[in-house]
């Protein structure tokens, strides 16, 4: 099985990140070269910028206001969402954040109201650089996984078994990245 | 809707967070609310300043259990979407009951499937507790500087105290 056809067999699956986690390193990173996604514009590039949405109160301690690791939690799992900014732009996103949260507080009226509290800013780089302190093995990989209506969308997931420590690890490096000057932005 | 059960536990631990002792300190509020008797004699909540750092601390984590208690199914200050086990939510509030005066308290943090954890974050150490069902939890720390990781597994709450706290969190005044 290439990296398209797993892309496409488990477009949806929460739990494709896992799934992932079964093949070898190797492999995990050849298919980071190949375009996952048909509507993909081209692979992910080490120097690409890409941007995830922050949500209060999902990400965000609504007593503290302070960004949660639990933010970065998608990535061992269903697969972390980011945007290519080379392929939008903020103006985009801030209008995709928005009516994403609009539309969760209208469906959702009897839960806390969402709001599109910024977003984390990752070099692509620099996720593929983290690698797990137990295993030594890489943590993360990136894959262009667009689609119709997004085609800058792009999945970030954990390739490292996920073993209780391991998820924790490697959550922290991210969440660590996230607090680097400049990573965070505000809206 | 809450059961007999959750109400008798969110109460039980309820009337514990107010008569508890272990009393920390970081992100402490400036003032508190207590009662006193108006001209009718009923109660009405005036402002204290808290006079020592016991008081402060006792505040900070009633904070904290209120935050907590708000994690119990059908919880009016709660989210209907995220669904908690109340094991789980006495777990988390016996850990923070459990944390010695002077010590920072931890950012309470929960994901879409309600697994509760907490974490702190000073300059160089970060530690997080993840809740991993009745009574067991989990802990990572990492010291930016050192990158040296420490990983606890089926951990309980009888088990904390001064000294577990003081070894693990040794850049952090815990005394």
């Amino acid at each position: 099985m290439g990296g398209r056809e797993f892309f496409e067999t488990n477009k949806g699956n929460p739990q494709k990140c896992k799934l992932l986690q079964n093949e070898s390193a190797e492999t995990l990173a050849a298919w980071e070269n190949e375009a996952v996604s048909p509507e993909s514009p081209g692979i992910v590039d080490d120097d690409e910028m890409l941007y995830q949405q922050i949500v209060d109160p999902t990400h965000i301690n609504p007593v503290e206001q302070a960004l949660m690791p639990t933010a970065f939690q998608d990535s061992a799992n269903k697969g972390m969402s980011v945007n290519r900014i080379v392929h939008s732009s903020l103006a985009q996103l801030i209008e995709r954040g928005s009516a994403r949260a609009t539309k969760f507080n209208s469906e959702n009226p009897d839960r806390p109201p969402r709001t599109l509290w910024g977003f984390a800013k990752f070099k692509a780089r620099r996720i593929r650089e983290i690698f797990d302190e137990s295993t030594q093995q890489r943590a993360f990989y990136v894959y262009d996984t667009a689609n119709k209506d997004d085609p800058s969308h792009a999945d970030i997931c954990q390739g490292v078994r996920d073993v209780k420590q391991v998820r924790r690890s490697v959550r922290f490096s991210l969440y660590d990245l996230a607090l680097e000057p400049g990573a965070l932005e505000k809206l | 809707m809450k059961t007999i059960s959750t109400i008798a536990l969110a109460t039980s631990m309820a009337v514990t967070a107010v008569s508890g002792s272990a009393t920390p300190i970081w992100k402490a509020p400036k003032a508190r609310y207590a009662t006193a008797p108006d001209n009718a004699g009923s109660f009405t909540p005036v402002m204290q300043s808290p006079s020592t750092i016991s008081d402060v601390t006792t505040v900070a984590k009633q904070k904290m259990y209120s935050e907590i208690l708000a994690f119990f199914p059908g919880d009016p200050a709660g989210d209907p979407g995220i669904e908690s086990r109340p094991e789980e939510i006495v777990t988390a509030f016996k850990i923070i009951r459990a944390i010695p005066e002077h010590m920072p308290l931890p950012t309470l943090m929960r994901d879409d499937e309600g697994q509760i954890g907490m974490y702190w974050d000073d300059k160089d150490l970060y530690a997080d507790i993840n809740i991993d069902g009745e009574s067991k939890f989990s802990f990572f720390s990492r010291k930016r500087s050192t990158r040296q990781e420490v990983f606890l597994d089926e951990l309980h709450p009888d088990d904390l105290n001064i000294a577990w706290f003081s070894k693990h969190f040794d850049t952090i005044n815990v005394s």
